[in-house]
């Protein structure tokens, strides 16, 4: 057997995702989020190992497999200034040959670090030019994955939730690319690992920081102000980041230049320790995680916003010296967001939630390469919720409760034209106090390569959540989406997922992949908008189908890397009998980036988006309404009226399409080991008048970001 | 050098093509709807309804509309559970005040001999000229006047300096799945004397004033189910009577007759309806329908109950004095 740790040579920083080809025998593995791998069932002889990833130079390896005895390679790889040049995509094909991965993106910072930035770079905003991953507009940073609601996504932060990992009503991610080393994004289909949302996963991955020296690095932008610190110590290392913005000129932007009085901050640590003389072949890490957003308006006829996020996370990793390793992993997350109506007649709103999760992993490669994986999970999440609906009724719900679940899979890997990925995940939920159910979330999925350029690949599965977010689809910009346990009137929602896929790759540089799914969903909770009275409830049930299908190109020819992506997809939901197609149904989206590596530390890039209009509900005319200033008055019905709009049916007009080009120039500049980088980034380059939404009241068009040049400058040592 | 010249001309033309605004028509087409507003109130036996249609115009000021949406000739049946009574609304018209939109006089419909005596479910029936049928249930309410805590209130409070207290004993409605909702006032009334001939007006008193960025503002009870008390703060009583005269020199022109502290009532679609006119989401959100509710089956509009009771609150003749106005 032959396992792996494969690394940056300068900083011992895991390469996430890097290639691994086994010369002699054409056979490959990918590293994992850690950097690992594992390869088992080789011949006993002396092989040659070749490990590539994009960005590195390739490096050559002579092992020595021998009987019962586990190989050990620890690879570092040297980086290279002139990127593309230099790929190599050495064994990567052989590495994806039956690898189950559909609807699964893998994404290195790295892969991101080029294309046009923006204000900053944004790690949700990144994943909006996926295809079947919508935006609800440049005004917020929420993304949604094939037809659901953003609230059944998932954030895992190195394995911790992250409920509501965004600043400044929405606009950005509260998550600091600079201290992320990788990211998975499920779009569906993801495996029994993951469980409590319905539609996708996206896995952050933090970086160690520096093992061999301290370094540091500073980076403004028109928003913000961020220092990063890591370096090593005994048997382990440490980084520190911390992010504050400092201006809301370009939130101004953002908001039709209306003031924002936004004060954000995020702050990220991490200790790494790993000493094989204290635990043999183990590795923990300690992280903490935190993000605050104020908005405070000086003026008491005014409400103000806080909220923030925590998380605390211990992750445990060992590997055995059997083809074995586990991961436990201990964390604690908060989440506590408060509106202070103050005297500005607005409606209060305050929710609290604290997550203590308990998980454990372990996976198995036996000889035949095939692998068994499994674990359990313990959360118990405790949420209070104290909110007045806009009709001024008034919810005050306190609710804990555990969910204990446990999943076992089989991977099997035997045949290097057919994978299969076989499990299920087993929960005693209900988080709700009193009440309890089980539920089984059955998923599969398979990889069939008939030919070496292509391959067929489908998956099913059953997802479950029982926490759900009381929040309004009619809201297009939401300040935070409030969490509460799936209450005890509601079953757990749930959805059935069907996705095929065609994967072809002609050449190494080219590669073409097609999807297509259909999703049904059952239990939704949806904010009861008929909610008059208190005894009313919160939430009812309702359901929702989506279907479309997602084509996507990739194509690298020195110094250019080309991606184009087209999705097609209806999405419907049905609230009380009444089908209609929610706010963020897009039916066409296409995103075309290009890159270019222009030699001397130039980077440029182009992205531009394409997105048919969004559904929208049309004013179907205006009656006179009576308006009751004063009770006491006693002529209030004979002249107290003023006009209201009448609404047609929900969502049946469509907005205009939108689109948007982006450009982004960058230079690096490299003094010994002083690194800078500036980039210069246009967005809306063409200044398209992309509608937001219609003022109901005056019918005003209320339009998107304008065409806005922004300056990014990074410092690093 | 030529060809360079005409890829740029032509990507100009592409961008800037691209940059133009899409037409889109928010409105869809125009939905056919009416409203019916009756509040019956329990200390009066004069109740009023209104029957409005809805309407349209071009653009989106519905200011503009100058067709008067108030219908006349529909029939409409009140009936009062508690006796059976039914009754039928006659049709007239009100000149209007205001002509700023509509210049015909204003139809509306009343009955003048209905006065609910006990809590009862009422229910009324509009049958419009064109067919069409708006209905509404309800229940008329009653807090009795002894409700309020039986004490001797005066201005300035004899009990406590700072705050002028009152309070109530809460009343459970025996028609099922009702509730009382209230709204308590405290209103000086007052004459103001123009050309010799004293002219009455009322004062209403907010709880406290709140510092904005635009000076203070006044801040008055909200509609509330599960409220028993309210004070009224001594200092906030005494600004209220020194804006009666505000920018007058000529405090001698105003008679201070004396306070009315009032307790109004209404049942839990009026209450519904008028707290929800009075809420917004908050600055930042943006929400795109707004809130709306109506009790009409078959349209829009509110059919609810409003009752209430006062007690009088003799206001000191040497502290009206102290302000330069004439007592009673």
């Amino acid at each position: 057997m032959l396992r792996g740790f494969v690394a940056d040579s300068l900083t011992a920083e895991a390469l996430p995702y890097a290639n691994v080809l086994i010369k002699e025998l054409n056979r490959g593995a990918t590293t994992d989020s850690r950097g690992f791998f594992v390869m088992a069932s080789l011949p006993n002889r002396r092989l040659t190992v070749v490990i590539s990833y994009i960005g590195y130079r390739s490096k050559q390896f002579i092992v020595d497999v021998e009987p019962y005895i586990v190989t050990d390679l620890r690879a570092l790889l040297s980086s290279t200034n002139i990127e593309m040049k230099t790929i190599e995509a050495t064994g990567s094909r052989v590495a994806k040959e039956n690898a189950t991965d559909l609807s699964l993106q893998r994404i290195a910072m790295r892969d991101l670090e080029n294309l046009p930035k923006g204000v900053e770079l944004d790690i949700f905003r990144s994943l909006q030019t996926l295809p079947g991953v919508q935006t609800g507009g440049d005004v917020s940073a929420r993304f949604y994955v094939r037809g659901s609601p953003s609230n059944e996504n998932l954030v895992l932060l190195d394995n911790t939730t992250i409920y509501n990992p965004y600043h400044a009503l929405g606009i950005f991610s509260a998550i600091d690319p600079d201290m992320i080393s990788s990211m998975e994004f499920y779009k569906g289909g993801f495996p029994a690992d993951y469980t409590h949302r319905l539609s996708s996963v996206l896995k952050v991955v933090t970086k160690d920081g520096n093992k061999n020296s301290f370094g540091g690095k500073a980076a403004i932008s028109l928003l913000t102000a961020k220092l990063l610190l890591e370096g090593p110590i005994p048997s382990g290392s440490f980084i520190i980041s911390g992010r504050k913005n400092y201006s809301d000129v370009i939130l101004k932007k953002f908001r039709n230049n209306n003031s924002i009085p936004a004060d954000f901050y995020d702050l990220f640590a991490k200790v790494n320790y790993s000493d094989n003389e204290f635990m043999q072949d183990a590795k923990f890490a300690v992280s903490f995680f935190k993000s605050g957003d104020k908005i405070l308006n000086d003026n008491p006829r005014r409400e103000d916003f806080t909220w923030d996020n925590s998380t605390f996370a211990f992750n445990y990793f060992q590997v055995s010296d059997s083809p074995l390793f586990y991961q436990l992993d201990l964390s604690y997350s908060t989440f506590n967001g408060e509106k202070i109506p103050n005297f500005s007649g607005a409606k209060g709103l305050k929710n609290e939630l604290s997550d203590f999760t308990m998980r454990v992993d372990f996976n198995y490669v036996y000889d035949s390469k095939d692998e068994l994986a499994g674990g359990f999970k313990i959360t118990e999440v405790h949420t209070d919720l104290i909110l007045e609906n806009f009709r001024g009724q008034a919810t005050n719900t306190s609710t804990r409760g555990v969910n204990v679940s446990a999943y076992a899979k089989y991977k099997i890997l035997r045949s290097p034209i057919f994978g299969a990925d076989i499990g299920a995940r087993a929960h005693a939920t209900r988080f709700a106090g009193g009440g309890s159910s089980v539920f089984i979330e059955p998923k599969t999925s398979f990889t069939l390569r008939f030919i070496p350029e292509v391959a067929l690949k489908g998956s099913w599965g059953i997802y479950m959540q029982d926490i759900v977010t009381v929040s309004d689809e009619n809201e297009v910009v939401s300040i935070f989406e409030p969490w509460i346990i799936t209450p005890l009137y509601l079953d757990p929602s749930n959805a059935i997922h069907y996705i095929g896929g065609l994967e072809i790759t002609p050449t190494s540089n080219l590669s073409f992949n097609i999807e297509s799914y259909y999703k049904i969903m059952h239990n939704l909770a949806i904010v009861n908008d008929q909610k008059f009275f208190e005894s009313d409830r919160d939430l009812i049930s309702g359901s929702g189908k989506s279907y479309g299908i997602e084509f996507e190109m990739k194509y690298m020819f020195n110094p250019f890397r080309f991606s184009g992506s087209y999705a097609w997809m209806r999405a419907f939901k049905d609230v009380r009998g009444k089908v209609y197609s929610p706010r963020y149904d897009s039916r066409n989206n296409i995103n075309l980036s290009l890159e270019a590596e222009l030699g001397g530390g130039w980077v440029a890039s182009a992205v531009w988006s394409y997105t048919s209009g969004l559904p929208f509900t049309q004013i179907a005319g205006y009656y006179d309404r009576l308006t009751i200033d004063q009770l006491s008055d006693n002529q209030f019905l004979l002249d107290s009226y003023n006009p209201f709009v009448l609404l047609g049916e929900i969502n049946t007009g469509q907005l205009p399409d939108y689109h948007r080009l982006d450009l982004s120039l960058s230079k690096k500049i490299q003094i010994n080991r002083l690194k800078m980088y500036i980039d210069l980034s246009v967005l809306n380059v063409y200044n398209r008048n992309n509608l937001f939404y219609f003022r109901r009241d005056n019918g005003e068009r209320v339009n998107m970001l304008p065409f806005l040049p922004s300056v990014n400058f990074k410092v690093e040592l | 050098m030529k060809k360079l010249i005409f890829m740029l001309f032509v990507t100009t033309i592409i961008i800037t093509s691209l940059a133009c605004d899409d037409q889109v028509n928010p409105k869809t087409d125009f939905r056919e709807l009416y409203a019916l507003n009756c509040v019956i109130k329990g200390d009066t036996s004069l109740q009023v309804a209104t029957i409005s249609r809805a309407y349209d115009v071009n653009g989106f000021d519905p200011l503009s509309n100058t067709a008067d949406p108030f219908i006349k000739g529909a029939k409409i049946k009140l009936t009062y559970h508690g006796t059976g009574e039914v009754f039928f609304f006659r049709d007239t018209t009100l000149i209007r005040t205001d002509n700023s939109r509509y210049t015909s006089p204003m139809s509306y419909y009343y009955i003048k001999n209905f006065r609910p005596t006990y809590e009862s479910p009422v229910s009324i029936e509009a049958v419009l000229p064109n067919g069409k049928v708006l209905s509404a249930k309800s229940t008329v309410l009653f807090i009795s006047r002894f409700a309020i805590e039986n004490r001797s209130y005066t201005i300035p409070s004899t009990t406590t300096g700072k705050y002028l207290g009152f309070s109530w004993t809460a009343a459970t409605p025996s028609v099922k799945d009702e509730k009382i909702y209230y709204v308590p006032e405290l209103i000086i009334k007052y004459a103001k004397i123009q050309g010799g001939t004293p002219i009455e007006l009322q004062k209403k008193v907010p709880l406290y004033y709140i510092s904005g960025e635009n000076g203070e503002f006044p801040l008055y009870p909200s509609i509330q189910s599960n409220i028993t008390s309210v004070n009224f703060d001594t200092l906030t009583i005494r600004r209220s009577l020194e804006e009666i005269s505000a920018g007058d020199a000529n405090k001698q022109n105003y008679i201070i007759r004396n306070a009315v502290f009032r307790l109004i009532i209404t049942d839990k679609n009026l209450a519904v309806y008028y707290a929800a006119q009075k809420t917004f989401l908050d600055e930042f959100s943006v929400r795109v329908t707004q809130p709306e509710f109506t009790n009409i089956n078959g349209g829009l509009g509110i059919f609810g109950t409003l009752n209430s009771t006062y007690i009088n609150v003799p206001i000191k003749p040497e502290y009206i004095v102290k302000y330069g106005y004439k007592a009673f």
